[in-house]
């Protein structure tokens, strides 16, 4: 099955050599030139990844991820202008796995791209795992999370960390660590990733956010799940 | 030579404090030289008319004393007690010891039998008198008296040392009154000075409140229209800053799209190797760009500081992942003092410009210390490459200054700026940067960001 991504770009050159690169590597190209076109299109086509600019006239990229988390946890990745760090931060706290700065790297793009549909898609562990720490409840198999028998609404990124904190209960993870694991980040990558993976992993899953008991911060090494008295 | 001070205030409080002096002072001199001829005026009448009292009775008594007068003393004596002297047919008689004839101002004998009496103020023994001589016609005699004045004087001595006090505190008065005065009128200026303070310092919003004062309303309007378009200008700057920014990442972003797009194909040598440079240009050329807009952000005073209690190791150690230089050239003596309040986004820009900088001047940072100096925390940035000429320590942190540093050629153009980035960055966590030598003889970046 070939994979469809949803290109979200205002520029059409920028669109065109995207589309061409993508469709190099084998992936199906639906393209839009805004946001609301974006939200359209996503609604008409089955997509299994979003190419997010974050400029964009009209409806801007943070509004579409907020609006696209509301009903699904497809792999969004934003692009970002370089200059401007703060953004990279804002989008990801409105829901985006991944971002990729402007200019991007033809390489760098392809490569972030399988990282997260092959974490999205793949075949993930034994049948039958299921994980109870408390109130929570994390079954392997079914890629999903539950909550006093609720399931969460996690995104397929906070659902892998998740997975992995608690499939290595106890055990401090760093965040490249964590990167290449759960991002498939070989080399590199940016540790607020993480941090705010696990920030709304937080929110989702711990009674106050604020105050982790869960999902606790090792001071200087990184995060671990906390499988005590449970 | 300067005797006025300087200052406004002090000025005006000199000035306020002379005129209340001068006022003062004058006024206290006619007063006591009012004063001081009514007294005497007084004294001068009262004394007169008892004088002409007793030079009458004087007159009966030399009229009915013996010739030799030695009588005439004794009754003089009982009789009054005046201070007299008696001229009686050329022959002197005193009535007090301590004044005789020789004690009357000179030439005042002669105005006395001239003009049959006369009066002159005159001082006897350091002591004032009011000598009053008169003729006592028929007995070829004159009959003068000593008034002493030492009473008058000691009132007068009163009046005028208490119209001096009167001046001095009137003077004094004066002077807080120009002080407090000064400082009323140079109150708005302060207003002034705090807000364009402010102003300098990046609050442009800041405005001064107009009061109802007619004089000070139109200054104060006149500064906040002056403070509106600075801003405006200001933000219109700022707005072209961020449009150049997306204008000019959008053609970049195409190009080296384009660029990834043409390397994909086989393509013969000429062009392959014409790709290349293009890649090298557009990857300096968005370098170039990145930086000049971060620069002035910073210099438009727009560069928000996001302070967060950060995990300092953590963030070196994210910065050296990030330049692709190994972890062992970290070398922390923080200990468990690992946190400290900074923008982690510039903090790792600092770290990752000063590690570019080793790689491309001083072939890759052979060691990355962390330590501490009283709160601050320093991090030093070392390699083993040439060094810094002395001349050039702090050329190079001016913006396209390269100092005299050999370009690398295996390295794609730096953009120059980045050391001046450094340096900006470091400043807005009120830190400062220096650049001194290596244990082994190359250049040592010193960053120091104090504990807020």
């Amino acid at each position: 099955m070939t994979d469809r991504i949803l290109l979200v770009e205002d520029d059409p050159d920028v669109r065109a050599l995207v589309r061409l690169l993508l469709e190099d590597e084998g992936y199906a190209v639906v393209e839009a030139g805004s946001g609301t076109t974006a939200l359209e299109q996503f609604k008409r086509d089955e997509i299994h990844l979003v190419l997010l600019d974050i400029r964009l006239p009209g409806l801007n990229g943070f509004e579409v991820c907020r609006q696209l988390r509301r009903t699904s946890g497809v792999p969004i990745i934003m692009l970002t202008a370089q200059d401007n760090s703060h953004d990279v931060v804002a989008g990801l706290e409105v829901g985006a796995d991944d971002y990729i700065t402007k200019p991007f790297n033809d390489r760098e793009l392809v490569a972030r791209i399988r990282a997260q549909l092959r974490r999205s898609q793949g075949t993930l562990d034994p049948p039958g795992l299921e994980l109870a720490f408390g109130d929570i409840v994390v079954k392997g198999d079914e890629g999903r999370a539950l909550k006093n028998g609720e399931v969460l609404p996690l995104t397929r990124t906070e659902f892998q960390l998740l997975l992995h904190l608690a499939t290595n209960p106890n055990r401090v993870w760093s965040r490249q660590q964590l990167l290449d694991v759960v991002w498939g980040y070989s080399y590199g990558g940016d540790g607020r990733l993480v941090d705010t993976h696990i920030a709304r992993l937080r929110s989702k899953v711990e009674a106050d956010p604020a105050n982790p008991t869960l999902i606790l911060t090792v001071r200087g090494l990184g995060y671990r799940l906390d499988a005590a008295d449970r | 030579m300067k005797v006025l001070p300087h200052g406004l205030r002090a000025r005006s409080t000199v000035a306020f404090a002379m005129l209340a002096l001068a006022l003062s002072a004058s006024l206290s001199l006619a007063t006591y030289e009012l004063a001081r001829s009514y007294l005497l005026d007084q004294r001068t009448s009262f004394g007169t008319r008892q004088v002409m009292v007793n030079a009458l009775v004087s007159k009966g008594l030399v009229a009915a004393s013996d010739a030799d007068g030695s009588d005439l003393l004794d009754s003089l004596r009982n009789g009054s007690n005046a201070r007299a002297v008696l001229r009686v047919q050329g022959v002197w008689y005193s009535v007090v010891v301590d004044l005789s004839e020789a004690s009357l101002p000179p030439g005042f004998v002669d105005a006395v039998d001239k003009n049959g009496s006369a009066r002159q103020v005159t001082t006897v023994g350091g002591a004032p008198y009011l000598v009053i001589g008169i003729q006592l016609p028929g007995l070829r005699s004159a009959y003068f008296e000593f008034v002493p004045l030492a009473e008058y004087e000691g009132t007068l001595n009163t009046l005028g040392t208490v119209l001096i006090a009167a001046a001095s505190v009137t003077t004094v008065g004066g002077a807080l009154g120009g002080w407090r005065a000064s400082r009323r009128v140079l109150r708005p200026l302060g207003q002034v000075a705090e807000a364009a303070t402010a102003m300098s310092s990046g609050d442009l919003s800041r405005r001064l409140t107009v009061g109802p004062d007619p004089d000070l309303e139109p200054v104060a309007n006149s500064f906040n229209e002056m403070a509106s378009s600075l801003q405006q200008r200001i933000e219109r700057e700022l707005r072209f800053t961020a449009d150049v920014s997306h204008e000019l990442r959008t053609p970049i972003t195409a190009m080296a799209a384009a660029i990834g797009l043409a390397r994909r194909a086989d393509l013969p040598d000429r062009a392959a190797f014409a790709v290349d440079v293009l890649d090298a240009q557009v990857e300096h050329l968005r370098r170039l760009t990145l930086e000049l807009l971060e620069i002035s952000r910073i210099d438009a005073g727009v560069a928000d500081l996001r302070l967060e209690e950060a995990d300092i190791e953590d963030l070196v150690g994210r910065a050296l992942v990030a330049a692709k230089v190994p972890a062992e050239v970290l070398r922390s003596s923080l200990g468990s003092d690992l946190v400290h309040h900074v923008d982690p986004i510039r903090f790792e820009r600092v770290l990752a410009n000063l590690l570019e900088n080793a790689a491309r001047y001083g072939g890759g940072a052979t060691a990355v210390h962390l330590w501490r100096e009283g709160g601050d925390l320093v991090v030093v940035v070392d390699d083993d490459g040439p060094g810094v000429d002395p001349g050039d320590r702090t050329a190079i942190f001016g913006r396209f200054n390269r100092g005299s540093a050999e370009q690398p050629e295996d390295r794609p153009k730096g953009s120059g700026l980045g050391l001046a980035l450094v340096d900006e960055h470091v400043k807005l966590h009120a830190g400062s940067v220096a650049v001194g030598v290596s244990p082994r003889g190359g250049a040592r970046f010193i960053v120091r960001i104090p504990r807020i």
